[in-house]
């Protein structure tokens, strides 16, 4: 789906295009969280990474993307660069290596102790944000801290829940994308991780959101909502009038 | 082979069996034998094995263990009574010292005080439980007692304990006291294969000794006391105690009969009872009810506190037991319960049994109602007070069913791989296994006889962590199996303590926390089963208040306040018990056979009060059932009303098919009178069949006597036709699995089922997980593992769970086979309004939806539902 002439957000993916970085962008694939779920006593078989390889290599056949960004959250476990995730991050470095797709990291709130990496392998790391040709790319745990003309985060996980009369439910991940109160574009992205079900948008107070930019560079409730379905991406419509519906 | 026993043995035959010194201390302390006595010295002195079936009051415990301590005082009088553990005797309740010291200490106490006893070594008895202290199993383990009381998670410990089980050596007897509660859940199928794994380690038989209240059928109890291939002997000592049950009606007319007045007549009819008993018991089927009851008979008669108690599962242990001692004593004149006193402690004396509404099994009415009468030779007396129509006729057959002595059957888990997964890793952790040589060991427990050869090796390669990637499975893996030499065993130093520290099969439950929407506010708790129920704006009562539902989290729900409103969510929602199958049928014969009792060709019916006018075959039919008149009339007029509404009485034979619209809704009821397990099943096949075919979705109502489904558009006869005729010729079980895949009950039937299965731990390393962890880890685990394979055993075992034990597929298929040879019968009618036979149904509201196979299809539909509405609230506004 072709939100403007600069960027797409790829059918049934919680992946953007960003045609004129010729990049594509997910956010929080939390690698590392079926390893920290059994040092925990549940065993979850790893598939996360494989859903996360398997996503990127169709959207960088389908957009003839030479990079990829991840915009923060790589990695689940807050105090260590623990074993499992060093491991998995090794591997979508050389699936993306083996793609001819360049790497750009942004860190997240989880990615303490990533840079360890950098001894092993040649990428580029960010602290906080990149910003290239009026695109702010970063995790959105933290307030911007340049001027640009659309801005791109994750650190949400945005979803949607639709209530039936007839009792059930259906949640979808989603993006949210319209304007800041400056007048900017802002698209927030859905997490990658399979685990990560997300926050139902539609049933949360705006002082409870977790990124500073939908507490208080943006009204959430003019925000539209595009919902993730099977191969496609649908918009909802404004989250405000996603807010106490009943169909 | 299992042998049923009829003829008792005479006293003195069964005295003969005793060592004199044993008989004069039996005869002078008892007057005679009790009627499972008269069966149990005789043939336990045999060496058989036994399932005693008797009423409590009965002399059961004894009748088992007279035997055994006799056998034990020989012993001890030749001098031959070591310290080593020669019977073992298994509860499932976790208060056996109060149970067991009466039962057990003081009769042996007694015994001992005899003089030719004296100076010779005592039968020692020891009790083993999770609340044993460690010194206490310390002694044990130094001088085993010779009487071992536990439960059965306590025998799965000792069993993997390489040094406590050598003190098993000389094993003679198993008692498996309240078998009807093992038999028909998965605790007892986990000690079915522990018996197993007993006499494997031990090398060698004992005598297995069932005890249980009335159970039907016998010889399935007895197969799963003995397990495959053994002999048993079968006791049927329960129908000792006489019947005297009688079916009651507050008013005679329950429909026109203003609520209040029904309470009126109701409440005196108890107070009645109460007044002309010592001690009246009163059986509701629900907590709440128990509450409300006791809290009525209060205010409207002046009872004290001292006089009347309730007594159910909510209340704290020490408030039960005093309840109990009370009851003991005799001092108190009415004890209310939901279930908690339908078994098990003995009560002391009750003089009636009152039972409010429908008991729903015909079993469970006679469990209940053999609670009263002081011995075993006094006639239990019981009556059933009803207050709606359905509940009439169900409780009219059940009675005549069970004073006929035909009894609803249990339904036993079958082959339940979570329970055995466990069950791998116990004995993995002992020895390396061959394949073969453990199968057999399992198949010869008999909830596992039929078990498939691929369903264990699918366990045996999960449990080596087959399922993960070769670099994983050291952590994942708790055994190793090596399918070419086609062995296992134990894998990794962790697995010993997993096993330990995560024994059972009683998973942990939620408990919701229940908060004031965008509040910290906590209101209280409710039950997480209740929740699975709740759809949003449902209104319900918690702590005296009136709330509505909003949303809810993995361990949140959220609400407002809801003053005034009418709760439509009753709080026993999740406690009701479903119809039996056998009951529904019997009942839906007696709809068959009383309404071919009419005349309705005449056409010029002249409506008359039911009791002018009942035809005297009719009279003559129901003067065989035990009901009492206003019972007969309402019956009567019931059936009546709904033969000149629809011409058709729907019954065992005919499902009646019924189109109406009620509230501008359309219905296509399915009379389908097989109770909620089938109509469960049965209803999803249909819903789905037909959501398929029309590219919507279908709500869903469901009770015991049949099922509604509610489409958002009319459908005509042919389409229903069509979707009966699919119905019968496809897989049904392949429709309920894709129908309840993303469903919160196979949610949290699969968290329970990975607990079991080792997948999710309970406890590990030392830490206790969370319930609300294994939750949110149990959805992630679900997700990946249903992608991954739909027949991995654990989630397998989730699908069968749920088809077979919460709803009845089997008996579902039959029916529809039933349809298709064309023995039940399908006749569809359209009525203006709902028929008599149908507004109970109508009135509770929707259960559940049926929706759209294709997600794609599914989200489209409901975004073009968001934007239609969307629209319409802006069009509003302008």
């Amino acid at each position: 789906m072709k939100i403007n002439e600069y960027i797409d957000l790829l059918e049934g993916m919680p992946v953007v295009y960003v045609r004129p970085l010729n990049s594509i962008v997910i956010s929080d694939p939390h690698l590392g969280y079926e390893g920290q779920m059994s040092s925990l006593g549940t065993l979850i078989p790893s598939k996360n990474l494989e859903f996360i390889k398997n996503i990127i290599n169709k959207s960088s056949i389908s957009t003839g993307a030479d990079r990829l960004i991840i915009t923060g959250d790589l990695k689940n476990d807050f105090s260590d660069l623990k074993q499992y995730e060093r491991k998995e991050i090794g591997e979508l470095i050389k699936f993306c290596e083996s793609l001819g797709l360049g790497l750009s990291f942004v860190k997240g709130n989880h990615d303490n102790y990533l840079d360890r990496i950098k001894s092993t392998y040649n990428v580029e790391i960010f602290k906080d944000y990149i910003c290239e040709k009026g695109f702010y790319i970063a995790h959105g745990d933290e307030l911007p801290v340049l001027d640009a003309d659309f801005y791109l985060i994750g650190h949400e996980h945005p979803s949607i829940v639709i209530y039936r009369y007839t009792g059930s439910k259906e949640k979808m991940k989603a993006f949210l994308y319209g304007d800041m109160y400056n007048k900017k574009k802002l698209l927030v992205l859905p997490a990658a991780s399979i685990f990560a079900t997300g926050t139902d948008i539609n049933e949360t107070e705006k002082k409870d959101l977790l990124s500073p930019y939908l507490r208080d560079f943006c009204d959430v409730d003019q925000l539209n909502a595009i919902c993730i379905s099977q191969e496609e991406n649908l918009n909802f419509g404004r989250v405000k009038d996603l807010r106490n519906i009943i169909v | 082979m299992i042998k049923i026993l009829t003829e008792q043995f005479s006293d003195k035959k069964n005295l003969e069996t005793l060592n004199p010194i044993v008989r004069k201390w039996f005869v002078s302390k008892f007057s005679e034998l009790t009627p499972p006595q008269k069966f149990s010295f005789k043939l336990i002195s045999m060496k058989k094995n036994l399932l005693i079936t008797a009423p409590t009051g009965s002399g059961k415990t004894l009748s088992a263990f007279i035997p055994i301590i006799n056998n034990l005082t020989e012993l001890s009088i030749k001098g031959e009574l070591k310290d080593e553990i020669k019977c073992l005797y298994i509860s499932p309740l976790r208060a056996l010292n109060n149970d067991i010291y009466k039962n057990l200490i003081s009769p042996l106490n007694d015994l001992y005080k005899i003089t030719e006893l004296s100076g010779k070594k005592n039968i020692s008895v020891g009790v083993r439980t999770g609340d044993t202290p460690q010194n206490e199993r310390r002694k044990q383990f130094v001088r085993p007692p010779n009487i071992l009381v536990t439960t059965p998670e306590s025998l799965a410990i000792m069993l993997n304990s390489p040094k406590f089980i050598e003190k098993f050596t000389s094993l003679e007897y198993v008692i498996v006291d309240e078998l009807h509660e093992l038999a028909n859940s998965k605790r007892g199928s986990h000690l079915s294969l522990s018996l197993e794994r007993l006499a494997e380690s031990i090398k060698h038989d004992f005598v297995r000794i069932g005890l249980s209240a009335t159970i039907h059928p016998l010889e399935k109890a007895a197969s799963f006391l003995a397990g495959t291939d053994r002999d048993c002997t079968v006791v049927d000592a329960s129908w000792s105690k006489k019947i005297s049950a009688t079916v009651t009606s507050p008013v005679k007319d329950l429909i026109y009969t203003k609520d209040s007045k029904i309470e009126d007549s109701m409440y005196r009819i108890i107070n009645d009872v109460i007044k002309k008993n010592r001690t009246t018991l009163i059986f509701t089927n629900t907590r709440s009810g128990t509450e409300r009851l006791v809290f009525n008979l209060k205010r409207r008669f002046g009872y004290k506190d001292e006089e009347i108690s309730a007594h159910h599962g909510s209340l704290s242990r020490e408030e039960r037991f005093s309840v109990e001692e009370d009851l003991k004593k005799g001092s108190l004149k009415c004890v209310v319960s939901s279930t908690s006193l339908e078994l098990g402690i003995d009560i002391g004396s009750i003089d009636n049994v009152i039972q409010i509404n429908s008991p729903k099994s015909i079993t469970r009415a006679l469990q209940r109602i053999g609670r009263s009468g002081h011995s075993f030779k006094d006639t239990a007396k019981g009556q059933l007070i009803i207050n709606n129509r359905d509940d009439l006729v169900e409780c009219t057959v059940m009675l005549y069913d069970g004073l006929r002595r035909k009894l609803d059957s249990f339904t036993m888990p079958e082959n339940p791989l979570d329970v055995l997964a466990q069950h791998i890793v116990g004995m993995a952790l002992k020895k390396i296994w061959d394949v073969n040589e453990a199968y057999r060991l399992i198949r010869k427990a008999y909830p596992f006889r039929d078990l498939d050869m691929k369903d264990f090796l699918g366990l045996l390669k999960y449990l080596a962590g087959e399922y993960v990637s070769l670099q994983e499975r050291s952590v994942y893996g708790k055994i190793w199996f090596d399918s070419s030499t086609k062995k296992f065993g134990k894998r990794g130093r962790l697995t010993r303590l997993i096993y330990y520290t995560n024994i059972g099969t009683i998973p942990d439950e939620v408990a919701i926390n229940v908060y004031l929407l965008n509040t910290k506010k906590k209101i209280g708790n409710i039950e997480e089963e209740f929740l699975e129920k709740l759809k949003r704006g449902d209104v319900f009562v918690l702590g005296g208040r009136v709330y509505r539902f909003q949303r809810a989290s993995a361990a949140d729900c959220f609400v407002l306040p809801a003053n005034g409103e009418k709760p439509n969510i009753p709080p026993w929602f999740s406690e009701q018990l479903p119809l039996s199958y056998e009951l529904a049928v019997d009942i839906g014969r007696f709809r068959r056979e009383f309404s071919s009792l009419f005349n309705t060709d005449n056409k010029n019916i002249v409506y008359k009060k039911a009791a002018e006018d009942m035809p005297e075959g009719v009279k003559r039919y129901l003067s065989s059932f035990p009901v009492d008149s206003n019972s007969k009339v309402s019956i009567y007029e019931y059936i009546r009303e709904q033969l000149y509404f629809t011409k058709l009485v729907p019954s065992d034979k005919s499902i009646l098919i019924e189109k109406t619209s009620y509230n501008r809704r359309n219905y296509i009821i399915f009379h389908s009178l097989f109770g909620r397990r089938v109509n469960d099943a049965l209803s999803r096949v249909f819903a789905f069949i037909i959501s398929d075919k029309i590219g919507e979705e279908v709500g869903l109502v469901i009770n015991d006597n049949g099922f509604a489904l509610i489409p958002n558009n009319s459908l005509d006869e042919e389409e229903v036709k069509a979707a009966i005729k699919k119905a019968c010729v496809s897989d049904i079980k392949q429709i309920i699995d894709d129908n309840i895949k993303r469903t919160e009950i196979l949610r949290r039937r699969f968290r329970h089922a990975a607990a079991r299965g080792l997948m999710i731990l309970r406890n590990y390393k030392g830490h206790r997980i969370r319930v609300e962890r294994q939750q949110i880890n149990a959805q992630s685990l679900l997700r990946i593992i249903s992608e991954m394979d739909e027949n991995f055993p654990i989630l397998k075992e989730a699908y069968r769970e749920i088809e077979e034990d919460v709803m009845d597929i089997n008996h579902a298929s039959g029916i529809l086979k039933g349809i298709k040879t064309g023995k039940i019968k399908y006749p569809i009618i359209a009525t203006e309004v709902p028929s008599p036979f149908s507004h109970n149904l109508i009135t509770i509201g929707e259960t559940d939806t049926v929706s759209i196979k294709n997600k794609k299809d599914y989200v489209r539909k409901l975004h073009k539902l968001v934007m239609e509405k969307i629209n319409k609230r802006q069009n509003e506004n302008k």
